[in-house]
C-alpha cells in the first residue's frame, strides 16, 4: 500500500510484469500499456459494461479495478478468446447472426456471455437476459445480441461433443 | 499494495493447470476420537445453495462428517467453502482426561518392596509430544498436494511423506490395489508430525479426486485436533541412605487419532501405527532400583522423551530430598559404566559444581542435569546411545521471561555388541555434524520452552521460526563421547538419546535458579510467575492471613495514591536520550513477537502518511479539537523514535509522555496501551527498533485553544486514565481473556468503537463499544447495540475480521479496511480469539427481528410530493449507478463480492455518513483484493443526487427506519474530505 513494487499478473496467458501506479484501472492499463484493445472505455464508472473482461474466469469491469487489485490473476480479454486461429463459439455466434451494429458494446456483451457459459454451460434465455441487463446496448441491436447468445450456447454444446 | 505473486508450484508442473480443479475442506469445529471411533463434532445439516451459487463451478462434496468444496480455482473453492451452512452437533463434552484403556504392565524387574523403605516419594508429571513443535507441520498457509485419477487408480503428489506407507493407507481407504495408487513425495516426513500430516492431506485429496472423477489439488489448514497428553504418575521408595528401593511408573496416554480421511468418513483404520510400541524396558529408569515395575496403555507408543523427561525430574527431586547433588547421586546409581563416564565427562565440561543459584537485580540464575541412554535396532543392529546434558537458565522476574543460556550436551552410541574402540582426535565430529547436533537441540529446546497459553500469548501458526523458541535459544557445546563417525550417520537418523535430556535438563535448572518444580512440559515463564507467586503468598505464616489482608489493603491505597500523583504531574522529566539498540540484540523471535503485537496495534495504519513510507508518521487524524498528526516511529535519532531507551518508550505507551516529558495527545490510544503485557511490550519495542530508520518530520499538529496546551493533559489523564496491564478474568475461558486482552489492550478497538464524551475520553458500561466516529466515519457499536439488522455471531465476525467482508452485515471499509489488511496478518487464533469475545456481547438472535420480514409502516401515501419524485429520481440513479453490482436476484455474476444493501448495517444507522462516504468517494483500497472495488461517484453526482439516492436506498433496504436527517450537511462534509 505504501511502496510501490512491479506487479505481476498474466494477460491471456502471458506473464506480464509492469512497474506502474498500482491504481490505475486496469482497463487503461490493457489499452495503453499492453495494446489490447478489445475492451472498450465507456462510462468508467462500472455502469455500462464496455470493459468487460475476465478476471480468473469471472466477468469484471476493468474500469473500476485498479492494476493492483489483478496481481497475481489471470486477466483475459477478448484479444485472447481465440484459440490456435480459431475464434470462440461465442465471438463466432456473433459473426454468425451480425451482433453487432455500432460494435462499441459487443466486447461486454461477448466476454459477459464467456463467462456466464464458463459458469453454467447450459444457461436459459432468462439466466442470459439476467446476466446481459446491466451491458448497456445504445444502438438497439439487443435482438441480434440475443440471437448470438443462444447460438453460443448451441455452438458451444456442439463443440462440446465433437 | 503490497501484492501477491502467483504461488509458485515446486517441481516440475504435475498435471495439466487446466484441468486440474482446486479443493477446500470445511473442518468440524471439534475434532476427537476414541481408539476407534469419531468422537468430534457430528454433521447435522448441510446448505450448500449459497455455496453453489459462488463462482468457479463449485461443487459440494459430503461423506459423513467430510465436506468439501471443489472449485476452478483455490480462492475460489475456499469463498464457496465459507458459504457453506453447515450444522454440526457438539453436545460431546470435550474431556481433556486421556480415556480408560486396558493398562498392563509392560516391564518389571526385581522383587516388589513397596512400604519397606525410610523414604516414599510420588510425583505426576505430564508431557505433550511436539505441542508446540517448530516448524509445525502444517505451515500457516496449509499444505498442497494433488491427486490425478489414472486408468482404474490414482496419483498422488505430496510435499513430504513416506510414498509406501501412503499407498498403503491409501489403497485401503478406496478399496483399489496397492500398485493402483502412485504416491511421489518431495521428500520424507522430517517429524512424526509431518508423517501424519502427510497422511491426513493425502486421503482427502485421494478420496476427492475419486469423487470427483478429475485431478484435484487441496489445501489444507492445520486441523485443530485436541491434543492428547502422555501423563506420568511415579512412585519411588528410599532408604534414609540414599539406597534405591522400590519404583513404579505409571503411564497413560491416548491412541494417535487415525488420519483425517478415515476418521471423517468414519472408516476403520486398519494399519497399524508405523512407529512400533516401544519395548517396556526401554522405558525403564537407567538407575539401581531393587525393584522396578512400569505400568501402561497397551499398544500405543509412549515417547521417550515423556518417560525420561519425568524420570529425570524426580531423580533430581529424590537427589534434592536427602542432599545429595544431583550428578554425584547420578554418578553412584548409574550402574552402566559407558553412561557413567559420559555423565562424568560432561560434568565436567560444563563446571559442574552444584544447581549454581545466583540472584542479581530481578535475574535468577541456575543449572540443572539430566541424563538419559536408550537401545534401539536399527538394520538388524542394536544401537546403543547415551546422553546428557547440563542447561544454564535465566529468569527474568521483571518480564517473566525465562530463557536457556548455555547447554553443554554430551552423547555416545555403540553399534552391536563390540565395544567402542578408542579414537583418535581426528575422529571428533566435523563441523557440519556439530551443527546438525545443534539444530536437533535447538530444536529439542524450542519444543521445551514456547507456546505460552496465557492471554498473552500469541497463535503460533504464522512464520515460525526454524529453531526458535518464544525464549532465547543458547548456543550448544558439544562434548564428544568418542564413536565413528560411520555409526554417527546412524545415530542422527534413528533420533537415539541425544535430546532425551533436554526438557528435564532445563525443568531442573529452572528449579535450581527460582526453587519452583515445572512438571508439565512444555514450559513457559508465565507457569514460573504464576509459582513463584503461589510460593511467595504460601511462605507467609499460616493463620495470619487476616492481618495480611489489611497490610494488603493498605499497601494497595499507597500505591494507588503514588501513581496518581505521579500521574498528576503536569510537567514530566525527560527520559535521557540513548543511541539507538543495535539491531541484533533482541532475538528474532522477540522481534517477531513484536511485528505481530504491532499487527494487532495496526501502528502502521496511523503512523504512515498516504502513499509515505510505513510508520514515519504524518497521517492526519481529524477529531473534534483540531487536526493532530501522528508522529515518526521509525528508528530515526533525530526525527523518530531512534534515541528513545526502553524506559521512555514504556513510558509514551502506558502513560502517553514523549521521551522528552511533553504529554501526547490521546488520539495516540495509550489508555488501551497500557493494557498491553511486559512481555509484549517489550518485543514491540524489539520490532520498531529492527526496522529502518527514515527521516521524516510530520507537520505540526493543528488545534484549537485550549486544547493545544499539553499540560491540560495531565488533569485529563487524572480523570480518565488508569495506567494498568490487562487483568484476564479467572472465570472466563482463555480464549475469551485472549480475545479480551487483543480487543482493550493493543487492538485499541475502544479507540474507535466505544462513544466518546465531551472532553473526547472513551465511555464504558453499557457504551463500552457502543459505537463512535473516527474521521468522519462511524464505528458501528459492536454490542447488543448494534444496529445491524441482523445480530453478529462469533464465525460472522471471524470472517469478516479475516476477509472484510460478511454476507449479512457488508464490506470493510473506511478506517477499518487497513485494520482487516493487518489482522490478515495474524494467525487466526488469535483473530478467532477477538470474534469469541466480540460475540460474548451481541444479543440473542431472537431478540432482533430481521428486516426482510419486517412492514414497512411508512407508506407511500404518507410522503410529500417532493418525498416522493426524490425517491422515484433515486431510483433511477440506483438502477444506472449501482444495480449492476447491487440490484438483488438478478444481475450478472462479476469479479468480488455482491454486498447485500438490505442486510448492511451503515443502511440501518442512524446517520448516513459511512454511506455517503462510500458512494462519493468509493472503496479504493479494500481489506482485500479479493473483494473487489467500487467507483467513488463524487464527480458524477450533484448532492442534490446523492440526497435522492439516499432517499432511496433508505426507503427500500431499510423499510421502516426514518428518512435521515442533515444529509446536505453530510454530504458537504463528506465532499471535502480525502477517500479512504
Amino acid at each position: 500500500m505504501h511502496k510501490q513494487e512491479p506487479i505481476t499478473f498474466h494477460v491471456n496467458g502471458h506473464a506480464a510484469t509492469l512497474d506502474i501506479a498500482a491504481d490505475a484501472p486496469l482497463l487503461n492499463v490493457l489499452r495503453n500499456d499492453l495494446c489490447l484493445n478489445g475492451p472498450k472505455f465507456g462510462c468508467g464508472l462500472g455502469e455500462c459494461g464496455a470493459c468487460t473482461v475476465l478476471v480468473d474466469g469471472v466477468a469484471a469491469r476493468s474500469c473500476v479495478i485498479p492494476l493492483a487489485g489483478v496481481a497475481g490473476r489471470h486477466v483475459t480479454t477478448l484479444d485472447g478468446l481465440a484459440q490456435e486461429g480459431r475464434l470462440d463459439p461465442v465471438q463466432q455466434a456473433f459473426i454468425d447472426e451480425q451482433g453487432a451494429q455500432c460494435g462499441y458494446c459487443m466486447n461486454g456483451m461477448i466476454m459477459t456471455i464467456k463467462a456466464l457459459l464458463l459458469r453454467s454451460p447450459n444457461p436459459t434465455e432468462d439466466e442470459i437476459r439476467s446476466e446481459l441487463d446491466f451491458n448497456l446496448c445504445r444502438c438497439g441491436t439487443h435482438v441480434e445480441i440475443m440471437r448470438a447468445a443462444l447460438r453460443a450456447v448451441e455452438l458451444q454444446r456442439q463443440g462440446a461433443v465433437q | 499494495m503490497s501484492a501477491p505473486l502467483p504461488r509458485q508450484m515446486a517441481g516440475p508442473l504435475t498435471t495439466d493447470a487446466a484441468s486440474l480443479r482446486h479443493a477446500r475442506l470445511a473442518l468440524p469445529p471439534r475434532l476427537d476420537w476414541q481408539p476407534s471411533l469419531y468422537t468430534g463434532a457430528r454433521l447435522q445439516g448441510l446448505n450448500s445453495e449459497a455455496a453453489l451459487r459462488c463462482p468457479g463451478a463449485p461443487q459440494v462434496v459430503q461423506r459423513r462428517h467430510l465436506v468439501a468444496v471443489v472449485a476452478d480455482s483455490d480462492e475460489q473453492a475456499r469463498r464457496a467453502c465459507s458459504q457453506l451452512r453447515l450444522r454440526w452437533n457438539e453436545a460431546a463434552a470435550q474431556d481433556s482426561t486421556p480415556r480408560v484403556r486396558a493398562a498392563q504392565t509392560l516391564h518389571a524387574r526385581g522383587q516388589d518392596s513397596s512400604g519397606l523403605h525410610d523414604i516414599a516419594m510420588d510425583a505426576h508429571y505430564q508431557w505433550r509430544d511436539g505441542a508446540s513443535i517448530s516448524p509445525p507441520a502444517f505451515p500457516a498457509s496449509g499444505i498442497v498436494a494433488i491427486a490425478t485419477p489414472m486408468r482404474g487408480g490414482l496419483r498422488l503428489d505430496l510435499p513430504f511423506g513416506n510414498p509406501a506407507l501412503i499407498a498403503m493407507e491409501v489403497a485401503a481407504l478406496l478399496s483399489l490395489p496397492v500398485a493402483q495408487v502412485e504416491v511421489r513425495s518431495h521428500r520424507p516426513p522430517a517429524s512424526a508430525q509431518e508423517r501424519s500430516a502427510a497422511s491426513d492431506v493425502a486421503g482427502v485429496v485421494a478420496l476427492l479426486a475419486l469423487q470427483c472423477g478429475q485431478a484435484v489439488s487441496l489445501v489444507l489448514e492445520s486441523p485443530n485436533f485436541a491434543s492428547s497428553p502422555t501423563s506420568l504418575q511415579l512412585h519411588g521408595e528410599l532408604d534414609q541412605d540414599g539406597r534405591l528401593g522400590s519404583y513404579h511408573l505409571h503411564i497413560e496416554q491416548d491412541a494417535p487419532p487415525p488420519p483425517l480421511a478415515w476418521l471423517l468418513t468414519e472408516t476403520a483404520y486398519v494399519l497399524e501405527d508405523a512407529s512400533d510400541p516401544h519395548d517396556g524396558a526401554a522405558l525403564a529408569s537407567p538407575y539401581d532400583w531393587q525393584a522396578l515395575e512400569i505400568i501402561g496403555p497397551q499398544g500405543v507408543a509412549i515417547p521417550l522423551a515423556a518417560s525420561t523427561f519425568a524420570q529425570e525430574i524426580f531423580f533430581d527431586e529424590l537427589a534434592q530430598r536427602i542432599g545429595e547433588d544431583a550428578v554425584q547421586y547420578r554418578l553412584r546409581h548409574l550402574p552402566d559404566p559407558h553412561g557413567a563416564a559420559l555423565v562424568r565427562s560432561v560434568a565436567q565440561g560444563a563446571g559442574w559444581n552444584g544447581p549454581a543459584r545466583q540472584v542479581q537485580g530481578g535475574i535468577l540464575r541456575g543449572r540443572g542435569f539430566a541424563y538419559a541412554s536408550t537401545l534401539e535396532q536399527e538394520q538388524g543392529q542394536p544401537v546403543q546411545s547415551w546422553s546428557a546434558w547440563v542447561a544454564d537458565v535465566e529468569y527474568d522476574r521483571a518480564s517473566g521471561e525465562l530463557s536457556v543460556t548455555r547447554v553443554t550436551a554430551g552423547h555416545d552410541q555403540r553399534v552391536g555388541t563390540t565395544a567402542a574402540a578408542t579414537h583418535a582426535a581426528d575422529d571428533l565430529l566435523d563441523q557440519k555434524q556439530r551443527a546438525l547436533l545443534g539444530e536437533q537441540a535447538r530444536l529439542a529446546m524450542a519444543q521445551t520452552l514456547a507456546s505460552d497459553q496465557g492471554f498473552d500469548a500469541w497463535s503460533r501458526e504464522l512464520r515460525p521460526l526454524p529453531g526458535q523458541a518464544s525464549a532465547g535459544l543458547p548456543q550448544v557445546d558439544l562434548i564428544d563421547g568418542g564413536s565413528t563417525p560411520a555409526l554417527r550417520d546412524i545415530q542422527l537418523k534413528a533420533g537415539g538419546a541425544f535430546t532425551l535430556p533436554a526438557a528435564a535438563a532445563i525443568s531442573n535448572a529452572i528449579h535450581a535458579a527460582t526453587g519452583v518444580r515445572l512438571r508439565e512440559a512444555p514450559f513457559s515463564g508465565e507457569q514460573i510467575r504464576l509459582a513463584l507467586e503461589h510460593q511467595e503468598g504460601a511462605g507467609q505464616r499460616p493463620g495470619g492471613w487476616r492481618r495480611l489482608r489489611k497490610y494488603g489493603w493498605l499497601g494497595g491505597a499507597a500505591a494507588a495514591l503514588g501513581a496518581t500523583l505521579t500521574l498528576a504531574m503536569p510537567w514530566r522529566a525527560e527520559i535521557a536520550p540513548v543511541a539507538r539498540p543495535a539491531a541484533d540484540l533482541y532475538s528474532a523471535a522477540t522481534i517477531e513477537r513484536g511485528r505481530r503485537v504491532a499487527l494487532a496495534g495496526d501502528c502502521a495504519v496511523c503512523h504512515t502518511a498516504p502513499g509515505g513510507v510505513a510508520n514515519a508518521g504524518g497521517h492526519a487524524l481529524q477529531t473534534p479539537f483540531g487536526t493532530v498528526y501522528s508522529t515518526n516511529i521509525t528508528p530515526d535519532e533525530k526525527t523518530g523514535i531512534g534515541n528513545w531507551s526502553y524506559a521512555a518508550f514504556e513510558r509514551a505507551m502506558r502513560e502517553g509522555i514523549h521521551r522528552d516529558g511533553r504529554h501526547l495527545y490521546p488520539a495516540f490510544p495509550y489508555t488501551a496501551f497500557a493494557k498491553i503485557s511486559e512481555a509484549d511490550m517489550q518485543s514491540l519495542y524489539a520490532y520498531l527498533m529492527a526496522q529502518p530508520a527514515v527521516s521524516s518530520t510530520p507537520p505540526e499538529n493543528d488545534l484549537r485553544f485550549p486544547f493545544n496546551m499539553r499540560p491540560l493533559l495531565a488533569g485529563w489523564n487524572l480523570l480518565f486514565h488508569k495506567n494498568e496491564v490487562f487483568q484476564p478474568d479467572p472465570d472466563r475461558s482463555t480464549l475469551w481473556n485472549r480475545g479480551a486482552y487483543l480487543v482493550e489492550g493493543a487492538g485499541h478497538c475502544t479507540a474507535c468503537h466505544s462513544p466518546r464524551n465531551a472532553l473526547g475520553a472513551e465511555q464504558g458500561g453499557r457504551r463500552y463499544l457502543g459505537g463512535g466516529t473516527v474521521d468522519g466515519w462511524e464505528a458501528p457499536a459492536l454490542t447488543a447495540l448494534s444496529k445491524s439488522p441482523t445480530p453478529w455471531t462469533e464465525d460472522e465476525l471471524f470472517s469478516y475480521l479475516r476477509s472484510g467482508f460478511s454476507d449479512r452485515h457488508g464490506i470493510a471499509a473506511g478506517p477499518m479496511a487497513p485494520v482487516v489488511a493487518e489482522l490478515a496478518q495474524l494467525p487466526a487464533g488469535d483473530v478467532r480469539a477477538i470474534a469469541h469475545y466480540l460475540a460474548s456481547f451481541q444479543a440473542p438472535a431472537t431478540s432482533t427481528s430481521t428486516t426482510t420480514s419486517a412492514p414497512a409502516p411508512i407508506t407511500t401515501t404518507s410522503l410529500s410530493e417532493s418525498q416522493k419524485l426524490s425517491q422515484a429520481n433515486g431510483r433511477r440513479l440506483f438502477q444506472g449507478a449501482c444495480a449492476a453490482c447491487h440490484i438483488e436476484g438478478t444481475g450478472p455474476t462479476l469479479f468480488g463480492v455482491r454486498p447485500s444493501l438490505r442486510v448492511n448495517t451503515n443502511l440501518h444507522s442512524d446517520t448516513p455518513d459511512n454511506l455517503i462516504h462510500v458512494i462519493l468517494h468509493g472503496i479504493r483500497e479494500p481489506a482485500n483484493p479479493a473483494l473487489g472495488y467500487m467507483p467513488g461517484f463524487a464527480n458524477s453526482f450533484s448532492d442534490a443526487q446523492v440526497g435522492d439516492l439516499l432517499a432511496y436506498l433508505r426507503s427500500e433496504f431499510a423499510a421502516g427506519k426514518p428518512a435521515w436527517e442533515g444529509v446536505p450537511e453530510s454530504i458537504a462534509r463528506s465532499r471535502t474530505q480525502a477517500g479512504h
